[in-house]
C-alpha cells in the first residue's frame, strides 16, 4: 500500500535541519562518536518548555513541529514513534543516581523523562493531541515498525501521521557500544527525523511505494529478498536510478556489495550513515535524504559513494542492515 | 468484510506462579503474590512487591537455555509465548509463519543495570553479555528465537500500556489481513530502576495495595509475562483448530494531560474505551465486567472511576483491579490482565478486587468476592505514562 511524505525534518550531526544549508558546511566530528549538529532551540521550540527537555526530546519536538508546520496539519490523526534505545541520557541519569544514593532519596525527574514513550508523550502533550499514540522501540528495525503502523492507520482510514524516528547518544553509551563492537566498522551517532504520511499527495510529495523487513539471513540471500521486492513492485533493476544505503564509507560489507553489484554498473551509491553515523533508527534519516534528492533532483556529494548521477531522479531503492540482524529495503518514488 | 479476531491460546507468569493454572487457583482462592523481594537484590528489603520467587537459573533451566546471561523479561517472556503456543495447538510450520509483538518497558535492563554499577564501581565487566539485552528488542528477539518465529517482530514500549497495544495490533493486522496468526503480548521483570523510580515518585504503598479503596496509598510493583494467540477465521479453520474467545474491540488515545499523571476527569481513557465500545459496535449495557487498571494510586483510581462513570452512566458493570493480586507488572500488565479476562470469560466468574475496604465517592465498590455471573463482553483498561490510555473488550463466543 502506498503512503505519501509530505513534510520532513531531520536533525542530524550535519546541517540538515535548515533547509537553505541541506547538507551545507560538511562537518567533522572532534569526539569519538557523531553529535548531532543542534539548532537554536528558541525559534522552534517555547524555551520555558525546552529548559525541561532532554535532547532527544527537543531533537525530536523541534522536528516534529517543523514537519507540522510545513505540511500544514495542526492535529494529525496519530503520533507513532520508533527509538532504539530511547530516552538513553535520563536513563543513565537516574541509574547513576541509584548507584550513588544507594537506592536513597531520589529526585524523580529523571525517571519520568526516561520512559521510551516520553517523546511520542511530549508531542501529544504539546499539540493537546488525543488520538493513537504510539513507540516502537525494535532494535534496527525501530523505525520501519512505527512506519509499518503509518502504513496500515492509513490503510485503515486515517488521513495524516505524524511520524518519527529518534535516538541519542551519550559519552558513556558510545564506549559501551564501541566495547560490545557491535557497530558495523561504522561510528555511532544519533538524530532525529519526522515526517508527515499522508494518504495523498501533491508534486512535491514523495511517494513511499512500498517496504519490506525482514531478520537474520545471510548475504546470499538477500538478492532473492531484492528479487522478490522488485518482482513484487513490477521493477525492473533498470529503472531504478540510485541507490542509498546504510553506509558511511566504500566498504567490504558483504549485504552492501551484494546489494549493489545487483544494479547496473555506474549506479549512483548515496551512504546516509556518512550524516548519521549508526544507530539503531539511523534508517529513518535515509528517507529524509530520498525526499531531498527526489525534490532537489540532485545527489548530494558529500553522501555519494561511488557511481554518477546524470538525467533526473524518479525511483530510488533504500537498503539498511543493523549488524545482519535487522534488514529493511523500501521503494520511493517523485 | 473484515475477518474476525480470534483468541486460540494464552500463557501467563506472574507473581501467582508460572502457567494458567496456578493463576487460576490464586484468583479462585484469593491469594494475593504480594510478598517482601527476595529474587531482586534491593534496599528496600520491606517493600512488598509481586515477584516470581524463581530465579533466573532455575528459569533459564524451565525454558531449556544454558545462557546465563539472558534477562529475567525474556526468560518469562518464553515461559508464557510456549505455553500460548501450546495451549493454540500452533505446529512448528505454522509457528514458523507466525508474527511476534511484544511490550516491554524494563527490557533487559534487570542485568544492564546490575553491570552498570559494576562499571561504576570500577570493576570489569563482560560488555557484550552484560548490555547486549540492554534494549526492549532484545527479548522480542530470544523469545521469537525461543519459539522458532520467522514472522514479522514488533515491539512497543508504552509505559503501562505497552502490552494491551499488542494485542491491538495483533487485532488491527488481522483484520487489515496484513497477518493470519499473531502471538501478543508483554514481559517484563522487577528491577532496581523501576522499583526506585517509583519509590521516587512516592507512588509505592509500603503494605498491600489497595485498589479503589478511599484510602488508597499507592501501588505494589510487580513482574511476569503474558502472550495471547490471535488468530484469523481463516487461520484457524485451516488448522482445524478452536477458539477460545474474540478480540472485538480496541482503543487508544492520549491523555495530553502530564508525562506522569493522570488528567482528573481521565479524558485518555474515557476516549480509549469509547473507541474500543465503537470498534466492537456494542452499547456500554452489554459491558458485564471490567478489569480495571486500578494501580492502586489516588491518581488513578480517582481518574478511572471518573472515566468509567462517564462511558456507562448509571449502570457501572461489575469492576475490579486484580493488581492486588500481581502488583503492577508495567509492560506486561495489559497482557496479563487480557488473560484474567479470558478466564473471567471462560469461568463466567468476575475475580474479587482484594484489600478494599471504603469505596470512594465516584462510583459503586469494586467486586470484592469471587462472583460467580454471566459473562458475555469484558473490558479490560491499560493506561501508563506518556499518556498512553488503551482498553480492550473480549467476548463470549461459547
Amino acid at each position: 500500500m502506498k503512503v505519501y511524505i509530505t513534510a520532513t525534518s531531520a536533525i542530524t550531526p550535519q546541517n540538515t535541519f535548515d533547509p537553505e544549508k541541506y547538507l551545507d558546511n560538511w562537518q567533522s566530528s572532534d569526539i569519538p562518536y557523531l553529535h548531532a549538529l543542534e539548532p537554536e532551540y528558541k525559534n522552534v521550540i517555547d524555551p520555558k518548555l525546552a529548559r525541561r527537555m532532554s535532547r532527544i526530546i527537543k531533537m525530536s519536538v523541534a522536528t516534529g513541529n517543523r514537519v507540522l508546520t510545513e505540511s500544514g496539519i495542526s492535529q494529525p490523526d496519530a503520533i507513532i514513534v520508533g527509538t532504539g534505545l530511547g530516552c538513553i541520557k535520563d536513563t543513565e541519569k537516574f541509574l547513576k543516581e541509584i548507584i550513588t544514593e544507594k537506592e536513597g532519596l531520589l529526585s524523580p525527574t529523571a525517571f519520568i523523562q526516561s520512559t521510551h514513550n516520553t517523546i511520542a508523550g511530549q508531542l501529544a502533550l504539546m499539540l493537546q493531541c488525543p488520538e493513537d499514540n504510539f513507540t516502537y522501540v525494535n532494535r534496527g528495525h525501530s523505525f520501519e515498525n512505527a512506519l509499518s503502523d503509518a502504513i496500515l492507520r492509513v490503510h485503515e482510514g486515517a488521513n495524516h501521521i505524524l511520524l518519527g524516528g529518534a535516538d541519542e547518544m551519550t559519552p558513556e553509551v558510545n564506549n559501551i557500544l564501541v566495547k560490545m563492537e557491535c557497530g558495523n566498522n561504522i561510528p555511532f551517532g544519533e538524530g532525529a527525523c519526522f515526517f508527515m504520511i499522508s494518504g495523498s499527495g501533491d508534486e512535491t510529495s514523495v511517494c513511499v511505494e512500498d517496504v519490506a523487513t525482514f531478520g537474520h539471513i545471510a548475504p546470499d540471500e538477500l538478492m532473492k529478498k531484492v528479487d522478490n521486492f522488485l518482482r513484487k513492485n513490477d521493477l525492473d533493476k533498470s529503472e531504478i536510478d540510485a541507490l542509498i544505503l546504510g553506509l558511511d564509507k566504500k566498504s567490504q560489507d558483504a549485504y552492501y556489495q551484494n546489494f549493489i553489484s545487483a544494479f547496473a554498473v555506474g549506479i549512483p551509491v548515496a551512504g546516509f550513515k556518512k550524516v548519521t553515523g549508526e544507530y539503531f533508527t539511523s534508517s529513518a534519516y535515509a528517507y529524509n535524504l530520498g525526499v531531498e534528492m527526489l525534490r532537489q533532483q540532485c545527489i548530494f556529494p558529500d553522501t555519494l559513494l561511488s557511481g554518477s548521477h546524470s538525467g533526473s531522479l524518479h525511483k530510488v531503492l533504500i537498503y539498511n542492515h543493523y549488524n545482519g540482524e535487522n534488514h529493511a529495503i523500501s521503494f520511493l518514488s517523485l | 468484510m473484515q475477518s474476525k479476531v480470534y483468541i486460540s491460546g494464552y500463557g501467563i507468569v506472574s507473581a501467582l506462579g508460572v502457567g494458567v493454572g496456578s493463576n487460576l487457583s490464586a484468583l479462585k482462592s484469593s491469594t494475593g503474590g504480594i510478598s517482601v523481594p527476595a529474587i531482586l537484590h534491593t534496599a528496600h528489603k520491606d517493600m512488598p512487591v509481586g515477584e516470581l520467587k524463581i530465579a533466573n537459573a532455575e528459569l533459564a533451566r524451565q525454558v531449556g537455555l544454558t545462557d546465563k546471561t539472558i534477562s529475567r523479561t525474556a526468560l518469562l517472556g518464553i515461559l508464557a509465548a510456549r505455553e500460548a503456543a501450546g495451549m493454540a495447538g500452533l505446529t512448528p510450520e505454522k509457528l514458523s509463519a507466525t508474527a511476534l509483538i511484544n511490550g516491554t518497558s524494563v527490557g533487559g535492563m534487570d542485568l544492564s543495570e546490575l553491570a552498570y554499577r559494576d562499571l561504576q564501581e570500577g570493576k570489569d565487566v563482560d560488555y557484550k553479555s552484560s548490555f547486549q539485552g540492554h534494549d526492549c528488542g532484545y527479548s522480542t528477539a530470544k523469545i521469537a528465537d525461543a519459539l522458532d518465529l520467522k514472522g514479522t517482530l514488533q515491539t512497543i514500549s508504552t509505559a503501562c500500556s505497552s502490552s494491551a497495544n499488542t494485542i491491538m495490533n495483533a487485532g488491527r493486522m488481522i483484520r487489515a489481513g496484513m497477518e493470519d496468526c499473531v502471538i501478543a503480548g508483554g514481559s517484563d521483570a522487577l528491577s532496581l530502576f523501576t522499583l526506585n523510580g517509583f519509590n521516587s515518585l512516592k507512588i509505592l504503598d509500603h503494605t498491600h495495595c489497595r485498589p479503589f479503596d478511599v484510602e488508597r496509598q499507592g501501588l505494589n510493583l510487580g513482574e511476569g509475562a503474558a502472550f495471547l494467540v490471535l488468530e484469523s477465521e481463516q487461520s484457524l479453520h485451516g488448522r482445524g483448530a478452536s477458539a477460545i474467545a474474540e478480540l472485538v474491540g480496541y482503543g487508544n488515545a492520549n491523555d495530553a494531560y502530564h508525562q506522569t499523571a493522570s488528567s482528573p476527569e481521565g479524558k485518555g481513557a474515557l476516549l480509549a474505551m469509547k473507541k474500543a465500545l465503537k470498534i466492537a459496535g456494542v452499547p456500554s449495557d452489554k459491558i458485564d465486567y471490567i478489569n480495571a487498571h486500578g494501580t492502586g494510586t489516588a491518581n488513578n483510581d480517582l481518574s478511572e472511576s471518573h472515566a468509567i462513570r462517564e462511558v456507562f452512566s448509571t449502570e457501572v458493570p461489575a469492576y475490579s483491579s486484580t493488581k492486588a493480586f500481581t502488583g503492577h507488572t508495567l509492560a506486561a500488565a495489559g497482557a496479563i490482565e487480557a488473560v484474567f479476562s479470558l478466564l473471567a470469560i471462560q469461568h463466567q466468574v468476575a475475580f474479587p478486587n482484594l484489600n478494599f475496604t471504603n469505596p470512594m465517592d465516584v462510583i459503586k465498590p469494586p467486586v470484592t468476592s469471587l462472583t460467580p455471573m454471566k459473562i458475555q463482553y469484558v473490558l479490560s483498561n491499560s493506561f501508563g505514562f506518556g499518556g498512553n490510555c488503551s482498553s480492550l473488550i473480549f467476548a463470549d463466543i461459547s
